[in-house]
């Protein structure tokens, strides 16, 4: 048995990877919570009826950004208290650029939970279904953009500024998800939940090149090929000679009887969805879960819009011959280099349908329990986000006195950082049960004084800030109805 | 089991006591550990944001194809002296002139230059002010142009590809507006400074490019 419970470990850790970077509410899935099958679908809390109700029940924040932090753009000056940033003449700029990464994100995700039923069926098996409101973000700066706006072009000249890496992807969407868990064996237990999605709003930025090169003679060569896909109230207008004369967004339709709510539907906008789940007891003490979470589409029909901008521009200067033959004025010479650089890019609009995928997780977990009470959990989560894989790897502390009271104290390695420390509280008065945790507790906070009277904190280190929490309602509790014949045997 | 067990019959204090550890924790860690305060107010009035930007400015050629110009000639601090009004100056207050001085950190032209004619040039732009007949600032290219190889007959044989930088000094932007003329003055010379004779030719010509260097200095505050 010990020789198959260490297999385990190692198989374990062979699936987990050093280096990591994502968050995804880590400490939830050790704890007795109605939530954490939105983790996997297989986990099942002691509760044995749990009603969610609107935002209430659950409100999950979640921003990751591997950029700077607060006291990397501010920091106090020599003299007294002032203030200083980046920008003072006192500061080296190189010292800002090189903490930035060849590649920067920042990814912004929001779950509101409209509504949220679980309910206990049989001897083990677990019914629920899910309501949220999802909004997810994935910005990505390279660092060409950093240095150009900071340090010039000047840098560039010989080379090339590849901003072909700059993305953007933001959309808004419901999802409506109905899932089951049970014992398929003594041991083994599955779950599984598919989802109805329902897109409100989405923008998505496909950047295929947008660069500028340059020679050493100044010579600036433009190339420009991205796509801007739209799907919300917003109207491009674009002239005959394919320059943008304005966006504008379509507020009347809010004004409009049942507008907003047409709007807020998502009925136009459709997708499908499917998380699986399963554990396994390997011994009483040692479980071992695995994950597949968000695998689906939606298909964006409604309002789109796809934004092509394409660019093809060199500019060496302004040939001054015909200024110096007298056939033409410096003013007249100017106008033809503005009225150049508005055609140097070509916008052309569509209206085809376009398919944004899920951000999908896999998810190997591994618990320990030393009593039935008190555990020890490894978790590994990755989030593949386009060409991008985030890691996090979480060890757990945890106790779980059914659902009377849940705790978990936690570290994690996430976004290349080692100082994630997190924790997370639930406890249950009659039918409510409260609950508050974060993947990340800032241990530094920093004061920021905006004037005399008013002031704000903000973490130190605000590379990740993840915070979920809300107030359920629970019924019943299926740990405390097998303790009472347990104890009765001894 | 012993362990189980005593969890079981002590599970309210267990509550309690897990409950009060962990809400100092989080309190202590939420509100006792301030790093840093930092107080906006005294943000600094000293940020900038300033660039290094270099793009392309003019280019051409220059030549005297309908002139004729065959002849042989020894030019030795021949000058030539043109004033023309002073295109720099814009109508208006100090904030609408896009070469307030106050605007840059650097100002900068590159002049790459092929000449092909067997002329060494130097150049020198000054500000003047007619009123007072005074000049009140100037910028010196004194290798504007190096002259082409020439061969045994003084005929130009290949070009001389010169790069200069004009350097506009802030005391040079802050003239501008007090100017009404600008001159300029080119000064010319054979090699061998002006003591060999070389031809010219109609066919000569000089192509030129320059880019523009400058450093905004963008006042935040």
């Amino acid at each position: 048995m010990i020789r198959k419970t260490s297999w385990t470990l190692i198989l374990l850790m062979a699936m987990i990877v050093a280096s990591v970077s994502a968050q995804n509410s880590q400490v939830l899935y050790n704890m007795n919570l109605p939530q954490n099958h939105l983790m996997n679908p297989a986990l099942k809390p002691s509760n044995s009826l749990y009603i969610g109700l609107p935002v209430i029940s659950g409100i999950s924040l979640n921003i990751d950004n591997n950029i700077v932090n607060f006291s990397d753009v501010f920091m106090k000056g020599v003299k007294g208290d002032s203030v200083t940033s980046i920008l003072h003449r006192g500061f080296n700029i190189d010292n800002f650029l090189a903490k930035i990464k060849d590649i920067s994100t920042i990814e912004p995700q929001m779950t509101v939970q409209l509504f949220g039923l679980g309910y206990s069926i049989g001897r083990n098996g677990y019914v629920f279904l899910d309501i949220n409101d999802r909004v997810e973000g994935n910005i990505i700066l390279p660092e060409d953009l950093f240095s150009l706006v900071l340090k010039g072009n000047k840098q560039f000249i010989g080379g090339k500024i590849n901003l072909s890496a700059l993305r953007g992807d933001l959309k808004y969407y419901r999802e409506i998800g109905l899932g089951f868990s049970k014992n398929i064996t003594k041991k083994f237990r599955i779950g599984i939940k598919g989802k109805l999605l329902y897109g409100i709003a989405a923008l998505s930025i496909d950047n295929r090149l947008f660069e500028i090169s340059s020679t050493n003679d100044y010579l600036q060569k433009l190339n420009a090929d991205i796509t801007v896909n739209v799907s919300g109230p917003v109207k491009f207008n674009i002239n005959s000679d394919h320059t943008l004369r304005s966006v504008v967004i379509d507020k009347n339709r809010f004004k409009e009887s049942g507008g907003l709510t047409d709007f807020l539907s998502g009925k136009n906008n459709r997708g499908l969805g499917i998380d699986f789940g399963a554990t396994y007891d390997i011994t009483r003490k040692l479980m071992v879960s695995a994950a597949l979470t968000d695998i689906g589409f939606i298909k964006w029909e409604k309002d789109v819009t796809n934004l092509s901008v394409k660019s093809r521009f060199e500019f060496g200067g302004l040939n001054v011959v015909d200024v110096i033959n007298g056939t033409e004025t410096f003013e007249e010479l100017g106008q033809e280099m503005v009225d150049s650089l508005n055609r140097a890019f070509s916008f052309a609009t569509t209206k085809v349908h376009f398919t944004d995928n899920l951000q999908y997780g896999l998810s190997f977990g591994g618990t320990y329990s030393f009593t039935k009470n008190i555990s020890l959990g490894l978790l590994s989560y990755r989030r593949y986000l386009n060409k991008q894989l985030h890691k996090s790897l979480t060890f757990s502390a945890n106790v779980n006195l059914s659902n009377k009271f849940s705790s978990s104290l936690s570290y994690t390695v996430a976004s290349n950082k080692y100082n994630n420390l997190g924790a997370g509280i639930a406890f249950r008065t009659g039918i409510f049960q409260f609950y508050l945790l974060s993947d990340r507790i800032p241990v530094m906070w920093d004061k920021i004084k905006i004037d005399p009277d008013n002031s704000f904190i903000l973490p130190s280190r605000w590379n990740t800030i993840n915070l979920r929490l809300g107030i359920n309602l629970v019924f019943g509790d299926s740990e405390r109805k097998v303790d009472k014949p347990m104890l009765m045997v001894e | 089991m012993v362990i189980n067990q005593a969890f079981n019959l002590n599970q309210e204090y267990m509550v309690k006591r897990s409950f009060l550890y962990l809400t100092l924790i989080l309190g202590l860690l939420t509100t006792g550990c301030i790093k840093e305060t930092y107080d906006m107010n005294k943000f600094s009035k000293d940020e900038h944001l300033s660039p290094t930007m270099a793009l392309p400015a003019i280019n051409g050629n220059v030549t005297f194809r309908d002139l004729d110009l065959d002849l042989t000639v020894r030019v030795n601090n021949l000058q030539l002296i043109d004033s023309v009004d002073n295109f720099l100056k814009v109508e208006g207050s100090d904030k609408d002139n896009p070469l307030n001085p106050e605007n840059f950190e650097l100002l900068n032209l590159e002049v790459t230059a092929l000449n092909g004619f067997p002329l060494r040039v130097s150049l020198q732009m000054s500000l003047y002010n007619s009123g007072a007949h005074i000049t009140i600032g100037a910028v010196n290219a004194t290798n504007f142009l190096e002259a082409a190889s020439v061969d045994n007959s003084g005929k130009a044989v290949s070009a001389t590809e010169t790069k200069t930088e004009i350097k506009f000094t802030r005391a040079f932007l802050s003239a501008i507006p007090r100017a009404d003329k600008i001159i300029f003055q080119f000064t010319f010379n054979t090699p061998n400074n002006g003591t060999d004779y070389v031809s010219i030719y109609s066919d000569y010509k000089i192509y030129f490019k320059a880019a523009v260097v400058f450093k905004p200095d963008i006042n935040l505050k």
